[in-house]
């Protein structure tokens, strides 16, 4: 078993870590690793695909540590690299298929999902068509606002809103099929 | 909207644990990541270097180029038509009157030391000396011919060895002042008389002779001493029999070494 020193503060961590000190790499890589794959697997459906995107995300807060002005949550920052890291991905894997359309905002039919399990959930929206689920992941999940998700995916606000409202929709569907699968399971 | 939020809540805080290999991937990118910088870096301090190394070579070549350029040749020999027709022809006109046959000289050479940088010596060294030719006849008959030790002020022998050697070197001229040539006087006084004597020759008349045509050439040049030059070779049988033909010579020489000077 590998004995690592702890380091005093987050601040001499992050300057030992941006001058490539391995051990305190290695010690910010395993506090944040879990959560990043987290992130990262809520863009892509495989684990091992998620892990990888997950290094490549550290890879590029390692090399690019020395610009993190220590101005903002520095989880913050690394989310956003993981988040970039894989909406680049999935652009280039397929290009997101975006389209324009009008949408009538229907509050009533949502429903509450309180009850279900991140598991689930994360089923769900796995199943999403890849333009949904990454508008309604940046949107619900890491609170992006429309004019924002507009900018980092090239598209308009009313595309940015129209897919949300069809993510929305797509997964109170699916939500009502699934429940009645395991309730006629029962 | 409850379902965002909900949705939001549940994912927030989620965290799903890494393979137990992640990190050790994560090091290695990090190493292969690090060794590519290094090679990049090296890539581009090796090419400013060789970069660098050609444009001071170049420059260097350049430098010496322009140096090479900037050298000119010490001295050169010039090809040029001589400036003294007329005196030419003024001294066969004397000559003529003391019915001699006359020779018609060649093309003088003209001896030119062009300017160079930072060797005035050279220069000053020009000025003092008139170059001369020295006639194939004196050196062929081992005779002496003199010329001034400038610190001492005495006359220094040459012989017709050192002549000899001069003239291996490329050059078949020597340079002397005026008086150089008085100290080449081997003959005395009485040798000279009886020369003329013999020959029937009036030895002022010719002197002065010379001397009218010189002033008249507007060559400020001693008549004796070019007399004094030929008289020192008068016992030579060949010598003899072209006694005015030689003196004509000296006088053609020297006119045309001191035009070629003040040129």
């Amino acid at each position: 078993m590998k004995i690592i020193p702890l380091h005093t503060s987050q601040a001499s961590l992050l300057k030992k870590a941006s001058r490539q000190n391995r051990e305190a790499q290695q010690q910010l890589f395993e506090q944040y690793a879990p959560k990043m794959l987290g992130v990262c697997r809520q863009y892509v459906k495989d684990n091992h695909h998620a892990e990888d995107l997950m290094l490549t995300g550290f890879l590029k807060v390692f090399t690019n540590l020395h610009k993190f002005k220590n101005e903002g949550s520095f989880e913050g920052w690394i989310r956003r690299i993981m988040i970039n890291t894989c909406i680049s991905y999935l652009r280039k894997k397929n290009p997101i298929q975006l389209t324009d359309e009008d949408f009538m905002f229907n509050d009533e039919a949502t429903e509450s999902l309180e009850n279900t399990s991140v598991e689930d959930i994360q089923k769900l929206i796995d199943a999403l068509p890849e333009g949904y689920k990454i508008v309604f992941n940046l949107f619900a999940i890491e609170g992006f606002k429309h004019a924002e998700i507009a900018e980092k995916l090239g598209i308009t606000v009313s595309t940015s809103k129209s897919q949300l409202f069809k993510a929305r929709k797509w997964l109170q569907e699916n939500y009502i099929k699934m429940n009645a699968i395991s309730n006629g399971d029962r | 909207m409850g379902i965002d939020k909900d949705i939001k809540n549940k994912f927030e805080e989620r965290a799903i644990q890494p393979s137990a290999s992640s990190w050790e991937r994560l090091s290695n990118q990090l190493d292969m990541h690090a060794k590519r910088k290094r090679r990049r870096r090296f890539f581009y301090i090796s090419s400013a270097a060789s970069i660098l190394l050609l444009v001071s070579i170049f420059a260097l070549s350049l430098e010496s180029d322009t140096i090479e350029d900037s050298i000119i040749p010490e001295k050169m020999i010039v090809e040029t038509p001589a400036k003294t027709p007329e005196v030419k022809k003024e001294i066969d006109d004397l000559l003529d009157k003391n019915e001699t046959i006359i020779a018609k000289n060649d093309t003088p050479k003209q001896e030119i030391t062009p300017r160079k940088r930072s060797n005035k010596k050279a220069v000053d060294r020009n000025k003092e000396l008139v170059p001369i030719e020295i006639p194939k006849t004196i050196m062929q008959n081992k005779d002496v011919i003199a010329k001034v030790d400038k610190s001492t002020g005495k006359g220094i022998n040459l012989s017709a060895d050192e002549v000899k050697l001069n003239k291996k070197k490329g050059t078949s001229r020597i340079s002397v002042n005026s008086e150089a040539l008085l100290y080449s006087v081997t003959h005395t006084e009485e040798e000279v008389v009886a020369y003329y004597k013999a020959h029937k020759i009036d030895r002022e008349d010719v002197l002065n002779s010379i001397k009218k045509q010189l002033k008249k050439s507007n060559l400020k040049i001693d008549a004796r001493t070019i007399l004094a030059d030929v008289e020192r070779d008068i016992d030579d049988a060949s010598f003899k029999e072209n006694f005015m033909k030689i003196i004509k010579k000296r006088v053609s020489d020297l006119a045309t070494a001191i035009a070629s000077r003040n040129d």
